[in-house]
């Protein structure tokens, strides 16, 4: 008993004990901070990563959107070249039909409208999936890559996802229903029409009557981008495992320290997204009044009726640009396609199941 | 003979200054562990600060770019100062936009950061 009293009482080597457990716990904490920092900061490459990625891919629409603002503006200028030569000549009609027709005049309309369809046939190839969404794809890649190696292989751009504005066929154009960037309608003008002489028959020969106008005829012209919203979006979401090796106590294993390891398995995958849009521009003015907001972009006026067509110039505003946008930037409004519903649809279905975490 | 005081005072001698040493060494590997995590906490700040001056300077150009820890800092910016707009994207042509910050850390020399946008 006198022994154990002695053992008891005994303090040599309990200040050793705690110089190694205050040790132990200043490693810990020494790795805990390593962590967070190399944590930190590759959550901030990927994420810097992806936005980049998204603001290349968007502005890749936006100068497709330029260029078919462009092409609208070309055919703006048929057009209007069309019925300057129409109406500063009085056309001579048909001989002796009494018809307020001109063989010739119809001859030149018949030459601006096939003009003015092959610009068409250029926008409309301008406009298809394959020359904006999937190149705005191609620019997304290329972009990850350019900033984190190998990241581009683990991009899912939603164009397999229904819910997305860049799912092929999400958007088509109107007059073959092949996908394209965004719904884009050919608007009909028809005030075409020009002073012509009638040639009407008079006893046994023919007299000239008028000049009165001709009927007005409908052409095809340019386009405009049949859309409510401004949902022409794009979003990217990557993951990618650090290329820092990080402090990793139980030397390997997917349970490690915080969860997470540095042994390249799934705790260790980090995701990002990012999305941004084109906006500033407006490819045209559209077709009725009752389509007034249908561009958002359409500044306060004009729009065309066949009435006032004016000046459809100002609603051909060739200044698309990029920007980041939000995920949930579109909630609430009535936009055809929201990215926060595309992203349930994640390829990747971590981001799918914590969708709401993301609060910007 | 000894009496059990001066057995007593022996036993105290043999430890005189255990615990001085013990503080000694064990405040030199609390420093060591101090001055690690300030430096860690140096690079890891100075990193930050690149990655996020960098993506500033692409996004914002100069605008973001007048303080102090400015001086390492250059993009082919995305922003039009004058226009206080993104830049128009002109149809045609490749895209490459880039942008790098760099700070220095003592002892660990610089922290560079670069991030593009390309086709």
């Amino acid at each position: 008993m006198a022994r154990f009293l002695r053992r008891v009482r005994q303090r040599a080597g309990q200040a050793a004990v705690l110089i190694a457990l205050t040790l132990f716990s200043l490693v810990i904490f020494l790795a805990m901070a390593t962590n967070v920092g190399i944590l930190v900061n590759d959550k901030i490459r990927i994420q810097n990563a992806a936005d980049m990625a998204a603001y290349g891919a968007a502005y890749k629409e936006a100068q497709q959107l330029n260029k078919l603002v462009q092409i609208n503006k070309q055919i703006l200028e048929v057009a209007r070249r069309c019925r300057q030569t129409l109406t500063s000549t009085v056309w001579t009609g048909e001989i002796c039909t009494c018809e307020n027709t001109s063989p010739q005049a119809e001859l030149v309309i018949e030459a601006c409208q096939q003009e003015m369809d092959l610009l068409a046939q250029q926008f409309e190839f301008e406009a298809s999936y394959q020359q904006t969404v999937a190149q705005a794809k191609a620019v997304a890649q290329s972009t990850l890559d350019a900033n984190v190696s190998g990241l581009g292989s683990n991009l899912d751009f939603f164009d397999a996802a229904s819910s997305s504005a860049t799912r092929s066929g999400a958007y088509r154009l109107a007059t073959t229903n092949a996908p394209a960037l965004a719904n884009f309608e050919r608007v009909e003008d028809t005030i075409f029409n020009y002073p012509v002489l009638k040639q009407c028959p008079f006893g046994p020969s023919c007299i000239s009557v008028g000049p009165v106008p001709s009927p007005n005829y409908d052409m095809e012209t340019w386009y405009h981008k049949d859309d409510k919203n401004p949902d022409v979006w794009v979003m990217v979401a990557v993951k990618g495992t650090m290329q820092s090796k990080y402090l990793d106590i139980d030397g390997g294993g997917s349970s490690g320290y915080f969860g997470s390891s540095s042994d390249g398995g799934a705790p260790d995958t980090m995701y990002a997204v990012g999305v941004a849009k084109p906006y500033d521009g407006s490819v045209g003015p559209s077709e009725a009044p009752a389509d007034f907001y249908r561009n958002a972009n359409l500044p306060d006026g004009p729009y065309y009726t066949p009435s006032s067509i004016q000046y459809p110039e100002e609603a051909m505003i060739d200044e698309y640009r990029a920007r980041l946008a939000g995920i949930n930037e579109w909630d609430g409004a009535s936009a055809d396609y929201k990215p926060k519903s595309a992203l349930s649809q994640a390829r990747f279905g971590a981001i799918s199941a914590n969708v709401n975490k993301f609060r910007h | 003979m000894k009496t059990t005081a001066m057995k007593h005072r022996s036993r105290r001698d043999r430890r005189r200054g255990q615990a001085a040493v013990e503080t000694m060494m064990l405040a030199f590997m609390v420093a060591v562990m101090v001055v690690a995590t300030f430096h860690l906490w140096k690079v890891t700040w100075a990193a930050e600060n690149s990655n996020i001056r960098a993506r500033e300077a692409m996004f914002h150009g100069t605008a973001y770019m007048t303080g102090p820890r400015a001086g390492n800092t250059s993009a082919s910016a995305l922003f039009n100062q004058g226009e206080k707009n993104y830049n128009k994207a002109t149809p045609g042509g490749s895209i490459n936009f880039s942008s790098s910050a760099s700070d220095s850390v003592d002892g660990a020399g610089n922290i560079n950061v670069n991030l593009r946008i390309t086709q």
